[in-house]
């Protein structure tokens, strides 16, 4: 929070208010330029890529969306990409908030008998990741290979978010909880009707944190589900990159754009859902991922 | 700690027991039926013909089946690869059981571990046409000590590497298309001067780690520098089996590429290509010269030349040479094939399949669909054929005779693979041009090489790296020799010890 | 009596089935398929069945000694070592910078504006993060190499020189990092009573005094607790950027343990359980680090986040 008060502006003062604007200036623009690029770059024709070509285009002279309409177009195949990547998040999240918050919180409780030696457990599963061939037989096994839920399933709970809502339990009061219990609570509504809403910061930022992992996610998703059509939005992105490069009898359907502009479009087609959404969530994650370690 | 310890190895014991009971229900149905119905046989297409890991249209793909079936009384699934990462898509699979009859790999890495079966008696009997097909240096190839033939072969020795120069700007310079590493030099001099592409001109665009295992740099000079080329050798004076970077003028060969790339003759990007990037460049007209494979080229000529009308490109036909003969190695009779799976029901059933697809007219169906919808012969007798409109609703997925024989067995009108189809049938394998490999037709079985040098994959990456690191300049060359000697501490005699028996027991014996 | 502690039982029951649906998840899916790397004990490739590589042979530590003898252990630890050291040290220095100079604004519209663009490239998957980069670095048209023309350089491709690889790996890396890391410490700092700077103010305290003396210290207890929770992870980190980005001229500086066992067990001689010796190797150093750390945050009285 900004500080309200009427503070004495000596020189010093101003002079380190300027510096701080600009280089958080000239931060944001670091921060953004390499993406305008991208955009922009996302516009190149054919043509000007040979007529410029080996110069660095910033702007180009004719802005040439051929490479969305291909990607847009080939239509059908990427709006439901689009489909199950958004259900991909969307009950991910929904899964996976489910299981970490409630095992965090019976964790939280420092009573609960066999208590270390879950977290203990636990701690060993954060250092030892599951071999690929291993999890793949027992997605196999637990029928869970080709099908949609092959990406949520094997993935319910990252250990550390565990320990964020855990830790986040602890610090609220008991004195809440008792008030609760000696009121006739019983523990499943004292967690559904008191502890979640109060929680709503931290879960909101570990929620976060699960969806964006989701919408990134490509490598498991590429081998726990055969079906093309069934895959997420990075998939389908890869393989249209790739689908001009495979063979010496590669036959290029249609006339693509130069590589680099098709790269750029692809770049942009990915990230800019996310762009526009999360600037709204924004304001959940400051005060949520602070885990019950400042005062105030 | 020591709880946490009991607790890993409780965890691996239960695990394995758990693991042990989940293997009886993954076992996925694997026998084909034979009894009632026709043969079902699933096929895993990485052979490299497919393209995209786009759907085809199931209408397609269903008459392209049902013809199969008609024609030769199987029920074929082919499983389209469509992982980032196919090799591990394919290991997957098998490891969990899919039926998957036919695949194409490596045949030494899979025969050791049981995973493949041999082919001689399916040859013997329903293979007459693809015997035929290949020639015995490709045959080899897929041999073992044994005489066990291991797989049906996907190449043979080749021409891949030539060096590809851009005729209009050897006219506009004066000069011939370029017969020596001599003339070749003026020529990249002269490129880099006048840079006729403006200034992002590339006056060498070259590939390391292209397709079928090109090393554009390597394949394409080594031989106008060292004796054998790009290819194990013999050292005669101490009779052992050597890499080729142990050869007496390797060390040249890197002072002239170090040279090149600090004359900015060479695309630094070099090392980090990929195949559409590559080709890409080339159609954007600002490549001088390309070592790289040479359907980089010939599949890209008809952009090229839509783009520039007056411009082209070619290679000095009779081969280029060096001091120390002709430049280009050849691109050998690789290990890789099309493999049967050692849980195929029906292996006799599988070769029979292929066999049908030897054939020109049935080929031609397998790899672009149905006659009529998207191609259809305008002589049937010459295997000629014309395409109508664009191939968009069918990927080649039931095409599983690629390699140079189908390939060349037709020919069409397509303008987009003119150039390439010329090559293949006229070009491609003429190796008058070209140095062969050493060892032709001696294959190196994996487990050996591991067991008498354990080394053996640092020494591969070692060799791959450090060579990349002088051309680049990142290296100096004064330490040649200590490279030498560091490939000697990291087990180089063993390496050479266990290839030197292995080349003696399959040539004397 | 009866009725308290028949309450407490019932009270554990409940907890007990709240724990249950993690517990059976991570039994399933995180501790079977540990036993997996059993396989690092046998000779197997990755084709296998699981009968069969149940039943193939011991070979007991001999993965593990030739990874040990090879010529590039010492290389490979070390590359992961140095990546991991650099990603902690830029991950505590200049997200701190960074919330620093937000807390120190006035206009919280510009506060609002910095902080949105700062955290966009977290959202940016490693693949695009790794086309961005590629498109900025390509010597044919790329922004640096033109930049480093006109700044009468040479434009030399960084992405396969040694000396420069550690270099973009780091900033990509950072770039995407920084702002999202720096999000607990605004949170924490801007929680600080304004009343601290009002008396701060009155006493006489610079700027300076006062960002070192009020707000540094409102977040260490933040640095130490992200601090311990990083430093068992972040050897599990870096590989996709690594592998979306190397190649063999830089192989030296960039190959880690990760892209070192991704290489092994798919491509070439499909070594699986050689890969799996090596990943398993690197499960015991972050074991090694984890506990380390914990031990260092009870020596620090800290409310332990992993106990």
């Amino acid at each position: 929070m900004t500080r309200k008060f009427f503070s004495r502006k000596s020189k010093g003062d101003i002079a380190f208010d300027i510096t701080n604007v600009t280089i958080l200036a000239i931060m944001s623009f670091c921060f953004l330029f390499p993406l305008f690029i991208v955009l922009m770059q996302s516009f190149v024709s054919e043509e000007e890529s040979i007529a410029r070509a080996g110069q660095f285009i910033l702007i180009p002279d004719v802005f040439d969306p051929s490479a969305y309409q291909l990607l847009l177009t080939k239509g059908s195949t990427i709006l439901h990409a689009y489909w199950i990547t958004i259900k991909r998040v969307v009950l991910g999240v929904v899964v996976q908030l489910f299981f970490t918050c409630t095992m965090a919180y019976a964790l939280s409780k420092n009573s609960l008998p066999g208590r270390k030696l879950i977290i203990g457990l636990i701690n060993v599963a954060i250092v030892m990741p599951a071999p690929l061939v291993p999890l793949f037989l027992l997605v196999k096994a637990t029928g869970l290979y080709n099908n949609f839920w092959s990406m949520i399933i094997p993935f319910a709970i990252n250990s550390v978010y565990i320990f964020i809502m855990k830790a986040f339990y602890q610090q609220l009061p008991d004195g809440i909880e008792e008030a609760a219990m000696i009121d006739g609570c019983n523990q499943f509504q004292l967690f559904a009707r008191i502890v979640m809403p109060l929680s709503l910061p931290s879960i909101a930022t570990v929620g976060m944190m699960y969806g964006v992992w989701h919408w990134n996610e490509w490598y498991y998703s590429g081998l726990f589900i055969s079906e093309p059509s069934q895959r997420p939005l990075q998939n389908i992105m890869q393989g249209i990159i790739n689908s001009a490069s495979a063979t010496d009898l590669a036959i290029v359907a249609e006339k693509l754009p130069p590589v680099n502009t098709l790269r750029c479009a692809v770049i942009m087609i990915s990230i800019i859902p996310i762009m526009c959404i999360y600037p709204f969530l924004q304001k959940y994650f400051a005060k949520g991922f602070l885990v019950g370690s400042v005062k105030g | 700690m020591k709880k946490l310890l009991s607790l890993i190895l409780a965890a691996m014991m239960l695990g394995s027991c758990m693991a042990g009971c989940a293997q009886n229900d993954s076992d996925s149905g694997n026998g084909s039926e034979g009894e009632d119905g026709p043969i079902k046989l699933v096929v895993y297409n990485n052979s490299g013909v497919i393209t995209s890991t786009e759907a085809s249209d199931p209408e397609i793909i269903q008459q392209v089946h049902d013809w199969l079936l008609e024609e030769t009384g199987y029920d074929v699934t082919i499983i389209t690869p469509t992982a980032e990462d196919d090799a591990t898509e394919l290991n997957l699979k098998l490891s969990g059981g899919d039926q998957i009859d036919l695949f194409w790999g490596d045949w030494t890495t899979y025969a050791k571990s049981g995973a493949i079966i041999p082919v001689n008696e399916y040859l013997d009997s329903k293979g007459a046409d693809i015997v035929a097909a290949w020639p015995q240096e490709a045959w080899d190839a897929m041999t073992d000590t044994d005489g066990q033939i291991y797989g049906i072969p996907r190449s043979t020795p080749v021409s891949g590497n030539p060096l590809w120069v851009r005729t209009d700007w050897c006219e506009q310079f004066g000069m011939e298309v370029p017969s020596t590493i001599e003339e070749y030099e003026a020529y990249l001099a002269k490129v880099a001067q006048e840079k006729p592409a403006g200034e992002g001109t590339i006056p060498l665009l070259a590939d390391i780690n292209g397709k079928h295992n090109s090393k554009g740099l390597h394949n394409t000079f080594l031989g106008a520098f060292t004796e054998y080329g790009y290819t194990n050798w013999l050292d005669t004076e101490t009779n052992e089996i050597k890499p080729a970077e142990l050869q007496p003028g390797f060390k040249d060969f890197l002072e002239t590429m170090n040279r090149w790339y600090e004359a900015g003759y060479i695309y630094p990007e070099f090392a980090n290509l990929d195949v559409t990037t590559i080709r890409d460049l080339i159609k954007s007209g600002i490549v001088g010269s390309a070592a790289v494979w040479y359907s980089n080229l010939t599949l890209s000529m008809y952009d090229f030349q839509k783009n520039f009308p007056d411009a082209g490109y070619d290679y000095c036909r009779e081969g280029l040479t060096g001091p120390a003969g002709l430049a280009e190695t050849a691109a050998a009779a690789s290990t890789t094939g099309a493999l049967i799976s050692a849980r195929c029901q029906h292996p006799e059933a599988v070769v029979d399949l292929l066999n049908f697809l030897y054939d020109p007219d049935n080929y031609m169906i397998s790899w672009y669909g149905p006659e009529g919808t998207y191609w259809k012969w305008t002589d049937q007798e010459n295997h000629v054929y014309e395409t109508i409109g664009e191939i968009s609703g069918y990927h080649f997925e039931y095409c599983l005779t690629i390699g140079l024989p189908m390939e060349i067995s037709v020919s069409g009108n397509n303008p987009q693979q003119a150039r390439h189809q010329q090559y293949l049938s006229q070009e491609h394998t003429n190796l008058e041009r070209v140095k062969t490999h050493f060892d032709d037709g001696v294959v190196y079985d994996q487990a050996r090489v591991y067991e008498g040098c354990p080394t053996a994959d640092d020494i591969d990456r070692m060799l791959a790296e450090e060579t990349v690191k002088f051309i680049i300049g990142s290296r100096d060359l004064s330490e040649f020799d200590q490279f030498i000697e560091q490939l000697y501490d990291a087990g180089m005699q063993d390496w050479i010890d266990v290839h030197t028996q292995i080349y003696f027991e399959q040539t004397n014996g | 009596m009866k009725q308290r502690s028949l309450r407490e039982i019932g009270r554990y029951k409940m907890l007990y089935l709240f724990l249950l649906p993690g517990l059976l998840y991570f039994i399933v899916f995180r501790f079977v398929p540990i036993a997996g790397y059993v396989l690092a004990f046998k000779d197997v490739t990755p084709f296998m069945s699981l009968e069969q590589m149940l039943t193939s042979d011991w070979v007991g530590f001999r993965h593990f000694r030739e990874f040990f003898n090879s010529y590039y252990f010492w290389n490979v630890f070390k590359n992961t070592a140095v990546l991991a050291a650099w990603r902690l040290a830029i991950e505590f220095t200049l997200p701190i910078l960074l919330a620093l100079l937000l807390n120190e604004l006035h206009s919280k519209i510009y506060k609002t504006f910095v902080q949105t663009v700062a955290y966009m490239p977290y959202f940016v998957s490693n693949v695009v993060l790794a086309g961005i980069v590629i498109t900025l670095l390509t010597t044919n048209g790329g922004l640096v190499p033109t930049i480093m023309k006109a700044l009468g350089g040479e434009a030399t491709y960084l992405l396969t020189d040694p000396n420069s690889f550690r270099g973009v790996l780091l900033t990509a890396i950072g770039w995407k990092n920084i702002g999202w890391s720096s999000i607990v410490y605004v949170a924490a700092m801007s929680s600080v009573d304004p009343q601290l700077y009002e008396a701060a103010s009155i006493d006489g305290a610079s700027k300076l005094q006062m960002i070192f003396k009020i707000t540094l210290p409102s977040i260490a207890f933040a640095i130490v607790i992200m601090f311990i929770m990083r430093i068992g992870v972040i050897m599990n980190e870096g590989w996709e950027e690594t592998l979306l980005l190397y190649s063999e001229p830089v192989y030296s500086v960039s190959d880690i343990l990760d892209t070192y066992v991704y290489r092994s067990a798919m491509t070439g001689s499909m070594r699986y359980s050689y890969a799996t010796a090596v990943g398993l190797f690197k499960c015991i150093l972050g074991l090694i680090l984890v506990t380390a750390s914990n031990v260092v945050a009870k020596r620090l009285g800290q409310n332990n986040m992993y106990s």
